[in-house]
């Protein structure tokens, strides 16, 4: 479903040295999985899922998502993905079914569809009290269910979400988990960033660490764990971060 | 491409600001409120100067050629004239107003009737005022005179008793009018150019900002589509902030012409101007969207519009300016051309040819803008602010060395010298006196004020000097290039001045100035501050910090850039435009050859003909006598007449021959990874005819 083939992208800094902030990753997500990526903060894993997005350029390598290449055809692939990151705002100065709306239509969506869908989005969601309401106005929570409805609008086939619980409390954070949940049983690829071990730990049906934007380790967690001899993820993390060191 | 994502993402954010109680009040509330109070003022003002007026007694020049002592009298008895006799027939006075009576055979009668000339200015309201009362005067004599003698045979006199003739010195007929179409273009030009600065920046910057860019750039819509679906709302914002302007203002206009004179603008001057407000507000929509993009947030933004809102303020007075006409150059000039037309459609002046010529130029430079703004919307390091800002007040040990400077560092240092020049050059005039103090002060400004800065941050910022500076060998052949297009640029320049000095004449101080440096002085020291230290300097920074500066631009870009900005750099109209062309030309030569050492010495050959020229221009003139070319060959030197076309076009031949050597032969690419970061970094430019450094220009100014 989602192949990133040796995936590279080089920034220049302010003196104009390399930096790399993702180096030749690889790895794949199938349908009905959920790929997480655990690393810590400046580790690359934002950079690499705007890559896979399309939301800029790869330096080398690329990714496949169903089968479309993200450097040559970045408009199929925007069409298959969900894109949910703590930089993807919200407009504020409309409201949920306005911004599910302008959304539908950008991914080439009849009105009656878009209602139809946003109905039902909202009923699972218990949305239909704010639906009118303008973003700005809301709360937090809420404002995270809207950017939901967002990317489920079109019935996406992969969902790439970075960070999606960052910032919220424990309510809305389950909220999210729930739905992640359900798109998995939908058959969904869906690949996740964090670095929140348990939460990583208790989602993720494998897991890539990924540290100075090289991927150390793929697997299950009990494979991360047999292979470290680590009890916990966190160890295990540990066991590998040093291990590129040494 | 496709339409419909365009239309849906215009759609949106016209309802985003029009929910937007900031944009309204730039939009609507500004013309709505703006307009009537001008109105309001404008009208107590008059109501004032009104009272004013009253008060104060009109001072009558008498200039009696006959004597009509009953005339003398009348004018004599009223309260508000203060007669002055006068043997004068011009009148001196603004505020006054002259009276000259005079005698003249009335038809068909043998008998002599008063003749009265009334001469005032009408650009002066004191003197308008005064012919008013002087001519009541006259009609209450004149009628008085009627009642006062009925006799048929002298019908004739009853019927003329006087002859009342009027002379307005004010070239202009309608003086308010003239105010009113001198102010209003001004403001709506800078209303609607600020109609376009709060929606570019809140649909870029504030986008950014709010972090909603990613989600939209994660959707299907195209960068390109993107980018067009904002500008249109921009677009459409800025026409409805210039409408509703223009709406205000001929109400306004309308209404203050309407309670005090006669005319009023013509229904077609206003859709004319309303047609032209369509390529300024794409021009400025459009601009003010590339460089909001640049910016992080909206604050940075506003600080980056900021300057250029205020650059036009300028251009935009020009047409307060009285005596600037619109002209075929002005017309190629933003924003004035704008200014200027709106000025003499207001005057009800139609001129077919400046029409379209403004509307051309203005929408060349609005697709321009437009294609610059999709252009940074698809450049991941502008779009997320990647590029870090230049490094300034950072210790220097922190710094790594680099291979050549940023953007913001080479227009920093651009900047920098440009201040010193100004503020500092004015201050070396007394550090050293030769036979002039021009020479000396040219040299210590070129030495001191822009060659050391730049090679001191240059230093500083640790670059790679041969890359920066360019300072590699060159072929040979480019050393003979270098002479080809000085040949061909030397004819071409001084054509050019020709051009343009119609539009743009030359002071004579300037010129003045320059030839007595280059004639007083010491031959080698002129050469020395006229040639030698404008090609060192002014080449290592333009041609070399600068074009490196430069680099993350395509080569025409840069060589374009480079040049426009060499010429700007010489800060007066009538150098830009001959200096700019010398600019590329050099930064062409420099960019293809990667040797600052051609460019230099194209820049040294040019200004030493110059000097030359300047200081032996006797002998030159004998020469050309001499070999058979005689006076016209002096004139074309002095740029007095136009060049013959066989010499221009043999010139342009030679500077295209210059130019297809120079890169035919250039170097090998070296750099591997593709990009031109640092490898054709400098280009250099020239000067074109009597120009040098900018100190010069600093100089004349003072």
């Amino acid at each position: 479903m989602i192949e990133v083939l040796s995936l590279s992208k080089y920034f220049s800094d302010a003196k104009q040295q390399e930096i790399r902030a993702v180096d030749a990753v690889s790895f794949e997500c199938y349908r009905g999985e959920i790929f997480g990526i655990l690393g810590p903060n400046g580790a690359g894993k934002t950079t690499l899922l705007r890559l896979i997005a399309t939301i800029l350029a790869p330096t080398s390598g690329t990714a496949r998502v169903c089968g479309y290449d993200v450097a040559l055809q970045p408009e199929q692939v925007k069409k298959r993905i969900a894109f949910l990151s703590g930089s993807t705002g919200l407009y504020s100065r409309l409201t949920p079914l306005e911004t599910v709306r302008y959304f539908g239509r950008l991914y080439g969506m009849a009105d009656p569809l878009i209602k139809e869908r946003a109905r039902a989005i909202f009923d699972v969601l218990d949305m239909e009290g704010i639906r009118d309401r303008q973003v700005g106005k809301l709360s937090t929570g809420e404002r995270q269910k809207v950017s939901i409805a967002r990317v489920l609008i079109h019935d996406p086939e992969v969902l790439i979400l970075d960070e999606p619980t960052a910032g919220l409390d424990i309510v809305s954070g389950r909220a999210v988990i729930n739905f992640i949940r359900t798109a998995r049983n939908q058959n969904k690829a869906v690949i996740l960033s964090t670095h929140y071990m348990t939460e990583a730990e208790e989602m993720c049906d494998r897991i890539g660490l990924l540290n100075a934007g090289r991927l150390t380790a793929v697997g299950t967690t009990g494979q991360l764990l047999a292979a470290s001899g680590a009890s916990s993820l966190a160890d295990a993390f540990f066991y590998y971060l040093d291990g590129k060191q040494n | 491409m496709k339409l419909r994502n365009i239309t849906v993402i215009f759609l949106k954010e016209m309802l985003e600001t029009i929910r937007d109680k900031r944009t309204l009040m730039v939009m609507v509330l500004g013309p709505v409120l703006v307009y009537p109070i001008l109105l309001l003022a404008f009208t107590q003002l008059y109501t004032v100067q009104e009272a004013r007026l009253q008060k104060l007694r009109t001072t009558v020049y008498l200039r009696e050629k006959k004597e009509w002592p009953e005339l003398k009298k009348a004018l004599s008895e009223e309260p508000d004239l203060k007669i002055v006799e006068t043997a004068e027939s011009r009148l001196k006075d603004d505020a006054g107003v002259l009276v000259e009576l005079d005698a003249r055979r009335a038809r068909e009668e043998e008998r002599l009737v008063p003749r009265v000339m009334v001469v005032y200015r009408q650009t002066n309201v004191y003197s308008e005022r005064g012919k008013e009362r002087v001519l009541a005067t006259l009609e209450k004599y004149s009628k008085e005179v009627t009642r006062g003698e009925v006799d048929l045979r002298k019908k004739e006199r009853y019927l003329h008793p006087i002859i009342i003739e009027e002379k307005n010195l004010s070239s202009r007929p309608e003086q308010l009018q003239s105010v009113l179409a001198m102010t209003l273009p001004m403001i709506l030009v800078l209303m609607t150019i600020a109609g376009a600065m709060y929606p570019a920046i809140d649909t870029t910057a504030g986008e950014k900002e709010r972090g909603t860019i990613e989600t939209i750039l994660a959707s299907p819509a195209g960068r390109g589509e993107i980018v067009y679906g904002k500008f249109l709302s921009v677009f459409v914002i800025c026409m409805v902030t210039g409408l509703l302007n223009l709406a205000a203002m001929s109400l306004t206009f309308i209404h203050i012409l309407g309670a005090f004179s006669e005319s009023i603008v013509p229904f077609a001057g206003v859709v004319l101007v309303l047609v032209s407000l369509i390529p300024l507000a794409v021009l400025f929509s459009a601009l003010m969207m590339a460089v909001s993009t640049y910016a992080r947030t909206f604050r940075e933004a506003q600080n980056y519009v900021t300057p250029i809102y205020l650059l036009c303020l300028v251009p935009a007075m020009m047409s307060v300016q009285r005596g600037f006409e619109l002209n075929d150059f002005l017309c190629l000039m933003p924003v004035i051309n704008m200014s200027l037309l709106f000025r003499e459609v207001m005057e009800g002046i139609y001129r077919l040819r400046h029409i379209l010529l403004v509307f051309a130029s203005t929408s060349l430079y609005a697709a321009a803008a437009l294609r610059g703004a999709v252009k940074l919307f698809r450049d991941e390091n502008a779009l997320f602010s990647l590029e870090k800002p230049f490094a300034l007040f950072v210790r220097r040990r922190l710094l790594r060395a680099k291979s050549s400077p940023s953007l913001g560092e080479a227009v920093f240092v651009c900047a920098l010298t440009f201040i010193l020049l100004y503020y500092v050059s004015p201050a070396l005039e007394g550090l050293w006196t030769g036979a002039s103090d021009y020479v000396p002060e040219v040299i210590l400004s070129e030495w001191l004020l822009i060659f050391l800065p730049v090679v001191a941050f240059a230093g500083y910022l640790k670059v790679d000097f041969r890359n920066t500076f360019s300072l590699r060998a060159c072929r040979p052949v480019h050393i003979l290039a270098a002479f080809l297009l000085f040949g061909a640029c030397f004819f071409l320049l001084l054509e050019l001045s020709v051009l343009l000095r119609d539009f743009l004449p030359l002071p004579v101080e300037f010129s003045e100035r320059i030839s007595k440096g280059v004639k007083e002085e010491h031959f080698w020291l002129v050469v020395l501050s006229m040639a030698v230290s404008p090609a060192v300097c002014e080449e290592t920074m333009f041609r070399g910090f600068l074009l490196a500066g430069l680099g993350k631009f395509s080569r025409w870009a840069r060589i374009l850039l480079n040049g426009i900005l060499f010429g700007v750099y010489h800060v007066f109209f009538f150098r830009i435009v001959p200096t700019a062309f010398l600019g590329v030309v050099i930064a062409f030569l420099v960019v293809y050859s990667r040797s600052i050492f051609p460019g230099m010495l194209l820049h040294l050959m040019n200004n030493l003909a110059i000097v030359v020229l300047l200081r032996y221009s006797e002998q030159t003139t004998l020469f050309l006598r001499k070999i058979g070319l005689g006076e016209k060959a002096a004139e074309w030197l002095d740029g007095k007449s136009h060049l013959p076309w066989e010499l221009i076009a043999a010139s342009a031949g030679i500077l295209i021959v210059g130019a297809a050597m120079t890169w035919q032969f250039r170097p090998a690419d070296r750099q591997v990874g593709g990009t031109n970061t640092l490898a054709e970094t400098p280009l250099r430019t020239f000067e074109a005819f009597p120009s040098q450094g900018p100190e010069k220009e600093e100089i004349a100014k003072r």
